[in-house]
């Protein structure tokens, strides 16, 4: 049987099976599939240097060096693997979904190392704060993130971290408002962080104080200047501000940067218009229309695959 | 061009019937109240009428939606009447019986109705699943007639002007439709400016009981998400060709590409070129803004306008809609409600586009939690900015806070919006399905009431205790060269402290529902009005000078010479 799945990967692989290098890649895939991982890890290592193989013999020997190297526990060596594959395979849905269970597990090993080596940690009770974020209990994690502060009130990104969180809460009379002071208690201790600068300048946004908004959203670009949504939310704001010719640049940026985001090509599109650019608008619009129709066209196919949905027989 | 308009005593009628109204509802009323509120009056009439969707453990697509309302004054006595649509028997798809019944109200006048539906003919035992009305004079012989969506058969009612309607439908050629169109809501306006009412109608997907998809979870079944079973079909125009003739002209007005899952409907000249323009909200597909382009044709520019998604791009369960001036700046602006977890959408006309507002409106904090259906703009408390009422209820009986209550939103300044439903009432506050509402002046005391239904319950009838002082106007315009109705007459009031105000003239509300069609005006404490504008559907200005406020004005459209 072995010898059938080692025959098929060389056809597969393209290789002959009588070269030595197919071979050895062979024997690696095979014995890891036999789970003979301590054997396998050298020939599949082996594999991955040898530059006479193909790049889908490469692909089998990474994927079956990424579950040995998890099983054997040896964390860089399936970061390696990982790495190769990102690399090749950037958008292949097989590498990504090994991606997110690779990392997955490692988050999980990791943090049942932390929680046995240094159990007082206050990187245990952020640790503790993050999963219930993870679980989408919100409440919890600020709560968490409230007892870290006090243990370690200058701990730089948990303020921010608790304004993202009250942000994500269904909104209240008063969230905005309590979202904005720990943005701003955040930059009192980290006043590099972009991202507190860009919450601001969101949060004025919204609440229509357009200066303000614009003043942030500066701060945002001038920390990081590749900010796609800062740029975004600096033009968008000039644009509202009735400032058309200024809200043209950042919008360019915020479209080069984010060239799928719809919302910026209407918010460009429209900038055009304004100032008679008919063509650049056209141009903008369409581009509006195709990446708002690929967004919705995915969250169509999302709820239709995996809605759960049980039919009824008629 | 045209001659200069006199108010002569019989165009200027000040509402008698007013002060009888404030007497009726009077004692009602709480001296002590801050705002004014509501009273469900339904009770005081012996009404057979409930909402009745059919509901069972099997469950059908068509089900949620049940409920439309008019409010029109059928007879021409003064007085606004009521007509409510019903379901039917599943999977008959049949009016089985009396429950099913359509309903038609007669205002008396004294805080009651009279269901005069059998002497109208409007029982409807020969249609099947009614969904929205549209309410308007489609012939211009100065009698409101009806027209009826249906999961079936649409119908056409002709008004005879004695208390009576006549189902005319095969005669008049707007009947025609696909085979299983869902049509949910509809809308009279003169596309083409010629003074005859054309009709739009929004359907929602292909569907008959036979076809009809069951979803469950444990056993237990519940409506079926949209996206994943049904497709969006095409929205229909029927052009007025006169002589109770009509056109189907989805294909070659440009309706026929701008396909959707129909909800609300809202007419507007959104762009102040002098021609109507459709806002349609679709369920879980991008809205529709058809532009008129004068010519008889339409484009959706919903997306570069920008009111097809919201501000992420994604489109969300838009429900009922209603377009008006909310900000008072001369520029007609658009409101869709949607479903628990979504935002509703305010967008706001900046006269080349439309700017997502839901934020700076505050709704991102107030509509999360709750699910609506039928909407609109009602200046609840005459202080002249239009405040947005909404009429909530989940989708399904599943979810523990699936019953919800009323929302009403009040407009601060024109700039946000602050939620003031705790003192609507205990009327107002009744939990429950809701699905249609319309808005009208059912007592003429200047104060705006509304008519709500509910699943498997009978209506309210929610009169506004009109108690806070503030002062008012309603218009009741008269097209001559126009259609009669005017729907599409702008009308802006500048008062005698020179506040500006706009309003136009447009019935088509919410969901599945259409309105009084009187203009309304809240003035707050202004008793003054230094002039008023009205633009003619077909051009025409009028201006009308130094008037007092509480009263009911009838304004005739001038003849062109």
């Amino acid at each position: 049987m072995h010898r059938t799945a080692a025959f098929v990967f060389l056809v597969c692989a393209g290789l002959r099976a009588d070269a030595p290098q197919a071979a050895a890649v062979a024997r690696g895939v095979e014995l890891a599939l036999q789970g003979h991982c301590a054997e396998a890890m050298p020939l599949l290592d082996q594999a991955m240097r040898d530059a006479g193989n193909s790049v889908d013999a490469k692909r089998k020997a990474a994927f079956a060096g990424v579950r040995c190297s998890m099983t054997l526990n040896k964390q860089s060596d399936a970061m390696s693997f990982i790495a190769w594959l990102q690399e090749a395979y950037p958008k292949d849905p097989e590498v990504l979904f090994l991606a997110v269970h690779v990392f997955s597990d490692l988050s999980l090993r990791n943090s049942q190392e932390l929680l046995d080596t240094a159990p007082d940690s206050p990187l245990v009770i952020q640790l503790n704060a993050e999963n219930f974020e993870k679980q989408g209990d919100l409440a919890k994690a600020i709560a968490e993130y409230r007892i870290l502060l006090q243990r370690q009130p200058d701990k730089p990104g948990i303020h921010f971290r608790i304004g993202g969180l009250i942000m994500d809460q269904p909104a209240t009379a008063t969230s905005s408002e309590e979202a904005r002071k720990e943005f701003e208690q955040e930059l009192k201790l980290n006043p590099q962080n972009a991202a507190a600068e860009y919450y601001l300048g969101e949060l004025a946004r919204h609440g229509d104080k357009l200066p303000e908004a614009i003043k942030h959203f500066s701060s945002a670009i001038a920390l990081y200047p590749e900010f796609a949504e800062a740029h975004a939310g600096l033009g968008r704001s000039l644009l509202d501000s009735g400032k058309t010719a200024d809200s043209v640049t950042p919008l360019e940026t915020a479209a080069k940067l984010a060239p799928e985001n719809p919302a910026v090509h209407f918010a460009l599109a429209t900038a055009y218009q304004r100032l008679g650019r008919k063509q650049d608008a056209a141009r903008e619009f369409a581009l509006q229309k195709r990446t708002a129709e690929k967004i919705n066209r995915n969250t169509k196919t999302l709820h239709k695959n995996v809605s759960g949905a049980e039919t009824v027989k008629q | 061009m045209y001659p200069e308009p006199k108010l002569s005593s019989s165009r200027l009628l000040v509402a008698a019937a007013g002060v009888a109204g404030v007497l009726w509802f009077g004692a009602l009323a709480s001296p002590q109240a801050k705002r004014p509120h509501f009273t469900d009056i339904a009770p005081r009439s012996k009404l057979s009428y409930i909402s009745n969707n059919d509901l069972s453990p099997r469950k059908y697509f068509i089900q949620p939606m049940c409920g439309g309302i008019a409010i029109l004054d059928f007879d021409n006595d003064g007085k606004m009447d009521i007509f409510f649509t019903n379901g039917a028997k599943l999977p008959e798809l049949k009016k089985t019986g009396p429950s099913f019944y359509n309903c038609l109200l007669h205002n008396r006048g004294d805080g009651t109705f009279e269901d005069v539906t059998k002497k109208a003919g409007l029982l409807g035992e020969e249609l099947d699943y009614n969904l929205g009305v549209a309410a308007g004079d489609y012939d211009n012989d100065g009698y409101t007639d009806l027209f009826i969506c249906s999961a079936g058969r649409n119908a056409l009612y002709h008004n005879n002007g004695n208390g009576t309607f006549t189902d005319v439908t095969r005669q008049s050629g707007i009947g025609g439709k696909p085979a299983g169109t869902m049509s949910v809501g509809a809308a009279w306006f003169d596309y083409d400016n010629d003074g005859l009412l054309d009709l739009v109608v929004s359907n929602y997907t292909l569907w008959t009981p036979g076809t009809d998809k069951r979803c469950a979870a444990a056993g237990v079944e519940y409506y079926c998400d949209p996206r994943l079973f049904y497709e969006p079909v095409p929205h229909r125009l029927y052009h007025n060709l006169g002589h109770g003739k009509f056109e189907d002209v989805t294909e070659k007005s440009g309706f026929s590409r701008a396909p959707g899952k129909g909800m609300g409907i809202s007419i507007a000249d959104f762009k102040d070129d002098g021609w109507q323009d459709v806002f349609i909200a679709n369920d879980t597909e991008a809205n529709s803004l058809l532009i008129n382009k004068g010519d008889g044709t339409f484009e959706d520019q919903g997306l570069s306008l920008g009111v097809a998604y919201d501000d992420s791009a994604k489109a969300v369960s838009s429900m009922g809609s209603d377009a008006k001036d909310y900000d008072n700046d001369g520029r007609v602006d658009i409101f869709y409600n949607n479903l628990m977890g979504q935002i509703w959408g305010l967008f706001q006309n900046l006269g080349d586009s439309f700017r997502y507002v839901s934020p700076q409106a505050k709704f991102n904090q107030l509509s999360g939690a709750y699910s609506g259906w039928s909407n609109g703009f009602i200046d609840y408390d005459n202080d002249g900015w239009k405040d947005l009422y909404s009429a909530n209820g989940d989708v399904d009986n599943i979810k523990p806070n699936a019953r919800q209550h009323d929302t009403m939103f009040e407009n601060l300044g024109g700039k946000t919006f602050q939620d003031v439903s705790a003192e609507m009432g205990r009327d107002f506050l009744h939990v429950g399905y809701q699905r249609g509402s319309a808005i009208g002046d059912l007592n003429n005391d200047g104060f705006e009431d509304l008519v709500v239904t509910s699943l498997m319950e009978p209506p309210r009838i929610l009169i506004n205790s009109a108690d806070n002082g503030n002062h008012w106007l309603v218009l009741e315009l008269v097209g001559r060269y126009s259609n009669r109705d005017a729907i599409g007459a702008k009308v802006k009031l500048t008062t005698g402290t020179g506040r500006v105000l706009y309003n136009h003239v447009s019935v088509s509300v919410g969901f599945m529902s259409s309105s009084d069609k009187r203009v309304h005006f809240g003035l707050g404490s202004e008793r003054q009005i230094r002039s008023i504008e009205i633009r003619w559907p077909r051009g025409a200005v009028q201006q009308l000078t130094s008037l007092t406020a509480d009263r009911f004005l009838k304004v005739e459209e001038p003849l062109p010479q």
